[in-house]
C-alpha cells in the first residue's frame, strides 16, 4: 500500500472490504467471497440498476489500477465519489431516520425480488444527499440463500425500528442513548420502558417484547442456540417481515411534532424585521465566498440555508438543538428540494470521535472542512446560555471555516434579556465591542451591518 | 387489527413471561432467530392475505391500479 492511501478508520468489521482514502478520492478493495458476491450482482445488473435509481452511491471498477494506486491486494478495487458529509444516526431528526429506515427496508424489498439480500442493517450504510437516503457499502449485498433467515433483524431493530419506536410510542428523542450505544437501542432495554397498554401493538409486541423475552431467556438457558441454527424463515415470511415493519414505520409519527409541522407555512415567511437585512448580508457574503459546502450552525427551519443556496452555495448542512425545527427544515428541503441536511446538535456538547480506537465515528470537526458557515442567533446561546466564555465561541466558530457570517445580539437584545432573565448577570465580557475585537484578533471582518439597534451582522474573512 | 392483535395475544403469552438478566457468551441474535421462527409464518400469511386481497379488489376495479409495476 502506497503511504498515501489512508485507511478509513471506520471500516474494519468486514474482513473481506476495506474502504481507503487518497487524498479527496474514495476506494474500495474487495477480497475473497466479498469479490465473488459483488461479481453475481454486478453480472446481475443488479449494482447497476440500484445506482440508477440513487439507491446506492455510484461505483467504478477501477481493478486494472489497483497497482498504480497502491492497493494491491485487492481482487476488485472500486472507486466511489465522496460523500460530502457523512452523519451519523444519532445526529438524525425523527423523519431522517424515519426515511433512512424505509430506504433501507426498500432497498432489502428490492433485492428480495432479485434474488439478493442484505447481509446487515446498520443505519451506518445509510448516508443522506440533502434529505434523500443513499446506501453507501456494495458489499451488504449478497446472493439470497432460499430460506435463508434475517440475519440481520436484530440489527435492523436496534438501529431504525427501536429509535423510531422511542420517538414515536414514547415521545422520547433517542439521539443522546444512540450516541452513547452505538450499535443501538436494545429490545431488551426498550421493553422495560414500553407501558402496558402500548405492549397491544403488533410491531412493539413481536419485534421488542417477544424478541427481549426470546433473547432474555436463550442467554439464560445453557444449551444456547445451537437447535436454532438451523432455523428456516421461508422467503414469503421473510418478505412478509420486511413489509410488515415498512407499512408500520411509513405510518410511524411524532406526537409532540405535529403541532410544530402545521407551522411550516407560517415560518417561511419573512416575518421579523430585520430578516431582509439580514438575508441581504448572507445573500451578498455566500455569493463573494462561493462555498462550496456551508455549515449554519443553528440552522432553524432553513431560512437562511434556503438563501445562501439561493446566492450560490453548493451544500448546506443545518444544525440545530430543536428537534421541531428540525422537522420544519426537513419538510422544507423535501418540498423545495433544496440541497440541505439539517442535523441534531448541541453545540456545547457536538459529536465526538468514538468508537473502536475513538476513531470509528468521527467527531463533527473531523468530518468535514467547510467553506463557509452563518451563525445566526445563535452564539448568546452557548455564551449566555452555556456559560461559554465569549472568547472561547468566537474561537470554536471561527475555527470550523475559514470565512463566514455571525450575528452578534447586544446584551440589550430582548432574546438575549429572555437568557438572562432567570439568573445573575455574570457575563461583563459579553458586549458588542468586545465581540468585534475578539474577531477582528482571529480574523477580517469584511463587513458589519446592524440589522437591528440590538443586532449586529458580522461577514469575517479568516487569512 | 384487533382480531389479529388478539390473536398474537394468545400466541405470545408463553414467551411473555419471567426473564432474567444476560450475562453467559452466547450468541446476541438468538432472541431475533426464535422469533423469526414464531411470526415469520404470521408475516407471511398476512403478506398472502394483503397480495390476494389487492388482486380481488384489481379484478373488480374499473381502472388499472397505478403506482405498481
Amino acid at each position: 500500500m502506497s503511504a498515501s492511501a489512508v485507511l478509513d478508520p471506520g471500516s474494519f468489521r468486514d474482513p473481506d472490504g476495506r474502504v481507503f482514502r487518497i487524498g479527496e478520492k474514495v476506494f474500495r478493495s474487495v477480497t475473497g467471497s466479498a469479490a465473488r458476491n459483488f461479481a453475481r450482482a454486478e453480472e446481475a445488473g443488479v449494482m447497476r440498476k440500484l445506482v440508477d435509481r440513487g439507491q446506492l452511491v455510484d461505483f467504478t471498477d477501477v481493478t486494472e489500477q489497483a497497482s498504480k494506486v497502491g492497493i494491491e491486494q485487492a481482487d476488485i478495487l472500486l472507486s466511489h465519489p465522496q460523500i460530502p458529509f457523512i452523519s451519523y444516526p444519532y445526529e438524525w431528526s425523527f423523519s431522517l431516520h424515519k426515511a433512512g429506515a424505509l430506504a433501507h427496508l426498500d432497498l432489502h424489498l428490492e433485492l428480495l425480488s432479485e434474488d439478493f439480500t442484505l447481509v446487515d442493517a446498520t443505519a451506518y450504510n445509510m448516508q443522506f444527499d440533502g434529505t434523500r437516503p443513499v446506501h453507501i457499502d456494495h458489499l451488504s449485498i449478497r446472493p439470497y440463500e432460499d430460506g435463508e433467515i434475517w440475519a440481520a433483524h436484530r440489527q435492523f431493530c436496534m438501529q431504525f425500528l427501536n429509535p423510531l419506536l422511542m420517538w414515536s410510542m414514547l415521545d422520547l428523542q433517542p439521539n443522546h442513548w444512540f450516541r452513547g450505544s452505538l450499535e443501538g437501542i436494545a429490545p431488551e432495554d426498550l421493553a422495560k420502558l414500553v407501558p402496558l397498554r402500548k405492549r397491544l401493538n403488533w410491531t412493539v409486541l413481536t419485534h421488542v417484547i417477544a424478541q427481549a423475552t426470546l433473547q432474555n431467556r436463550s442467554v439464560q438457558s445453557t444449551t444456547g442456540s445451537s437447535r436454532y441454527r438451523e432455523a428456516r424463515l421461508p422467503r414469503s415470511s421473510f418478505e412478509g417481515m420486511l413489509r410488515g415493519l415498512r407499512g408500520a414505520i411509513a405510518k410511524m409519527e411524532v406526537p409532540s411534532h405535529k403541532t410544530v409541522w402545521g407551522e411550516y407555512a407560517n415560518n417561511t415567511s419573512y416575518a421579523a424585521p430585520e430578516a431582509a437585512a439580514k438575508h441581504d448580508l448572507v445573500k451578498e457574503a455566500v455569493a463573494a465566498i462561493k462555498p462550496g459546502l456551508l455549515y449554519d450552525i443553528g440552522c432553524n427551519t432553513g431560512d437562511y440555508s434556503k438563501s445562501a443556496l439561493e446566492a450560490g452555495a453548493g451544500k448546506v448542512i443545518g444544525f440545530d438543538f430543536d428537534h421541531g425545527a428540525l422537522e420544519i427544515a426537513f419538510k422544507r428541503a423535501q418540498l423545495e428540494q433544496l440541497d440541505l441536511l439539517p442535523l441534531w446538535l448541541d453545540a456545547a456538547n457536538p459529536s465526538p470521535s468514538q468508537g473502536w480506537g475513538e476513531a470509528e465515528r468521527m467527531g463533527l470537526s473531523k468530518r468535514a472542512k467547510p467553506d463557509a458557515l452563518l451563525a445566526l442567533a445563535f452564539i448568546h446561546h452557548i455564551a449566555i446560555g452555556r456559560n461559554v466564555p465569549l472568547d472561547m465561541a468566537v474561537d470554536w466558530l471561527v475555527s470550523l471555516a475559514p470565512a463566514g457570517v455571525i450575528e452578534f445580539p447586544h446584551k440589550e437584545d430582548p432574546m438575549v434579556q429572555l437568557l438572562l432573565s432567570q439568573r445573575p448577570d455574570i457575563f461583563p465580557d459579553y458586549h458588542n465591542d468586545t465581540f468585534a475585537n475578539l474577531l477582528s484578533q482571529r480574523a477580517q471582518i469584511v463587513k458589519a451591518v446592524d440589522v437591528l439597534p440590538t443586532r449586529t451582522l458580522y461577514w469575517f474573512q479568516r487569512n | 387489527m384487533l382480531q389479529r392483535t388478539m390473536v398474537s395475544l394468545v400466541g405470545l403469552t408463553a414467551m411473555l413471561s419471567l426473564s432474567a438478566p444476560a450475562h453467559a457468551y452466547i450468541d446476541p441474535a438468538t432472541g431475533s432467530i426464535v422469533l423469526q421462527a414464531a411470526i415469520g409464518a404470521v408475516a407471511g400469511a398476512t403478506l398472502f392475505f394483503r397480495t390476494s386481497l389487492y388482486k380481488v379488489k384489481a379484478l373488480f376495479s374499473r381502472q388499472k391500479p397505478s403506482g405498481d409495476e
